[in-house]
Formats: structure tokens, sequence, C-alpha cells
């Protein structure tokens, strides 16, 4: 199991729909996640340790390359979960 | 962006997708998954990992002239030591200084059960298993192109050292509930603080997997074996926390003689975890030997762990704390160091109960009562 300083980040632009999958994440008992939008999540994230990081639906594939990129630089190792918008497909 | 869109463009990336709106069991799934592959490294979360295996003992140069020969070659290196030593920095130092582009991955293989380590390792389709809801990378996979650490190959199932053994010859692996063989450019690295030769004799380790792994065996010695670097490892320690918390340790030099004088069971990474307990308990950043942890003052002949206030009037009927093996009441033992504390006061003040109280720092009515517990009133 993940050490007490480390979170799950839910990167979105739309903060409720991040609130709704940060809820849905701590149902299914997994403690201190967190949301954030895609220009902010290094800075929410601090010093903390990342145990996932979940890309949100609605972030644009700009979004997505520019946040993966962040996170090669940062750990490469962390687990990346992309939320896919089966409604859109 | 597709899921086969995000992995060729992102190749070192631990990927799951699932869809949305999300279903629970997609998500536990998943999330089970995380839970399995968040291995500890064994680094401190909070001090950065360093890539410097730091040292001044003739061991520690002797090292990083070991590594700094190794790393351009691209060999299959065997680390061992014991625990906390610092095999993963030595790893992470020989890939920073190769030429290999890709990401450093590590493992512990000690740390992943073993129904889920094949998986970890070589990664799966998707529905190979209940509960696969998403075709997953595993790590040789994502180290492709750099380095990939495998701790702890000591506590590698059998099962798994036959599958390691045809990585490590044929240079391909192929996922749970795949067939397609799938080439690898990685470059191995094991560590251990297992005896393998002595696991090999007693069936429990492949020998030619041992072979295979340990073409250029680095051996870290016990820290306690070269106590020279014990002050270069403090003081790194130390900068990298100011660095982090802005507290500056200023260690008195008695504090160092004691640190010397340990013998660093927990090797390391015990001081580094001891040097980031001490950034919280004493943040004015003044150490000295009294401040540091009981073992490492219970160990050192040269400390006396009383507080000096109490050390310059108690030393000879106190001569420092030390837990006899056989046990001793502490709470008599406290009473006794009160006592003579209160004894001593009480004659300093010419027997002015209220003077004594003054010097002691508590209430005159405290010390009225302990004067009568202790028998003191003649």
């Amino acid at each position: 199991m993940a050490d007490s300083g480390s979170i799950i980040l839910v990167v979105n632009r739309d903060r409720t729909a991040a609130r709704h999958m940060k809820e849905l994440i701590e149902f299914m008992d997994t403690p201190r996640v967190r949301t954030a939008d895609p220009a902010t999540w290094r800075r929410r994230l601090g010093r903390r340790r990342l145990e996932a990081l979940f890309v949100g639906p609605d972030l644009s594939d700009d979004d997505v390359r520019d946040v993966l990129c962040d996170l090669e630089r940062l750990d490469p190792s962390v687990p990346i979960v992309v939320l896919h918008d089966s409604e859109l497909s | 962006m597709n899921e086969a869109e995000l992995h060729a463009l992102f190749p070192w990336a631990r990927l799951h997708t699932i869809d949305y709106p999300v279903r629970l069991d997609e998500l536990g799934s998943v999330l089970d998954e995380i839970h399995a592959e968040h291995s500890p490294s064994g680094q401190h979360p909070s001090l950065p990992k360093s890539n410097r295996f730091i040292g001044e003992s003739s061991d520690a140069r002797s090292v990083r002239k070991l590594l700094e020969q190794v790393a351009p070659s691209g060999a299959t290196v065997l680390v061992t030591g014991e625990s906390g030593t610092g095999k993963e920095v030595v790893a992470r130092q020989i890939h920073e200084l190769s030429d290999r582009d890709g990401p450093f991955i590590a493992v512990n293989c000690g740390a992943i059960p073993e129904h889920l380590l094949e998986s970890e390792l070589f990664g799966h389709e998707r529905g190979a298993f209940t509960g696969a809801a998403s075709m997953r990378r595993g790590r040789f996979e994502q180290a492709n192109g750099g380095t990939f650490f495998l701790d702890e190959i000591g506590d590698m199932p059998p099962v798994m050292q036959v599958k390691l053994l045809r990585v490590l010859e044929e240079r391909v692996i192929e996922r749970v509930g795949g067939t397609r063989s799938i080439p690898v450019d990685v470059r191995l690295i094991a560590a251990t603080h297992r005896d393998l030769p002595e696991r090999i004799a007693s069936g429990s380790f492949r020998e030619d997997l041992y072979y295979r792994l340990s073409v250029f065996p680095i051996e870290i010695s016990p820290l306690r074996d070269r106590p020279d670097d014990i002050v270069p490892l403090v003081v790194e320690f130390a900068e990298r926390m100011q660095a982090t918390c802005g507290v500056k340790l200023d260690f008195q030099d008695n504090a160092l003689k004691a640190l010397c004088n340990y013998r660093w069971p927990g090797n390391v990474r015990e001081l580094a975890n001891m040097i980031e307990r001490l950034v919280v308990t004493k943040p004015n950043g003044v150490i000295r030997a009294q401040d540091l942890p009981w073992p490492i003052v219970a160990s050192d002949s040269s400390v006396d762990v009383l507080p000096e206030v109490v050390d310059a009037r108690l030393a000879p009927s106190a001569p420092g704390i030390r837990l006899p093996a056989d046990g001793f009441d502490l709470r008599e033992y406290l009473a006794d160091i009160e006592k003579t504390i209160i004894k001593d006061a009480l004659e300093q003040s010419d027997g002015v109960v209220q003077h004594a109280a003054e010097r002691l720092g508590i209430g005159r009515t405290t010390l009225v009562e302990k004067i009568r517990r202790y028998g003191l009133r003649n």
C-alpha cells in the first residue's frame, strides 16, 4: 500500500466531474484523492508522492500530452489512468 | 487520443484506460492493480532521491570506481549488500552514467505478491485474468531503452526465475495472456541482500540465473564497516533536508562522535531516517549527542545521556543510562534521580523551599509534596 504521504490526483477541466471521480475513488476505500486542472496539477501535488494520476475525460489531446510529458519528467513509473469518454466514441 | 495512440506516444507510460462514466467493478480492478504496483522503492519518501553514492572510505571509492567502469558497457550488474546500504542508489547512478535514453524503472520482487509478479514484470493483455480490465504493459516494456532495476532478486519465486532467465537469454517478453514475443532493449541491474550462493546450495535460487546476473558484481559493505562515510553522509542528508524543509541542522562534535561510534544496523537508510526525524524534533537545528535517538546514545560509552543540568550534578550517582540485560525498574530509577536533584537543590538553597522550587522550576507546593514523599524534611 502507498505511504501516508502519497496521493492520487484526478486531473480534469470540469471541476464537478473531477469531484465526482474523486468521490468514486474514495468510495473504493482509496483515501487521499485530490483534484486539479491540467495547468496546476504539479503545484497541487507539491512535494507529496504521486500514487497514480487519473486523466479526466474532458482534457484535450494537447492537455493530455502536456500532462504526460510533465509526468515523465517527474516520475515515469507512476500509473496513469486515462478516462475515455465512452459516450463520445 | 485512443489507447493505441497513447501507447505509441508515451511508450514508457504505465497506462490503464477505462471508460467514462466509470463502472465500479472496472475502477476497482484498476485501483487494485495500482495498489499492487505501488511498491516502495526503499527510499525515504521525504528525502529527495540521490543518484550519487556518497562516501570517502576506500570501500565507497571502490564502489564508485566500479560503477563508473561498468556504466557505459551495458553489462548486467548484480549489486549485493545488506538492506539500506544504497543498492538502488548505485543502480540509479549506473543508469545516469550510461548513455541509455530510456527510463529507470525499479521493481522490488519481495514487495509484490507472487501471483501478481508476472503481470507486473511482463504486463498482461486485456481479459488475461479476472480483473484484467485493460491491457497493461509490464515493467520490462516500460524500461525499454533504459534500465530495469530488480531489487530483492533473491526473493524471486523459482517459476519467475525461469521466465527472467529467458528474457536475459532471448531479450523478448510475452505479456500474460498474450502469444506474441515482444523484443525489449533493457539493461538489467539486480540487487539482493541475500547470500545467493547459499540460496543456490539450498535449491531456492537457480545457478544459471545467478551466473547470468553476476556478469559484473558490485558488493556494498555495511555502514559499520566504513565509518569514514558517516560524516559525509550526515552532511549530505542534512543539506538535502535543508533544501527541502529549510531547517539547517548543526551537529555538535559529541553528536558526530556518537554517530560514528554507532553500528547502524539499518545502514544508510537508518541514518537518513534519523536525520529526517531530527528535523521534526529539533527544529532549532542544534544537535547535541543527547538529542540523538536512544539506541545511538546508549551504544556510545563516551556520551552521558543525561541532560547537562543533571549531568553536572549527578554524574557520580547516575553514570549514564544503560539498560541492563535483565532490565530494571524505570520508575524507581527516575525517582532516585528526582530525589537526588531535590536534595541538591535544597542544599544549594540552604533549605529554603521557595528558593529550591525556583531553582527547579516547579511550584512550592509541588516541591513540598515531593520532599514529604522522599523523606527529605530533615
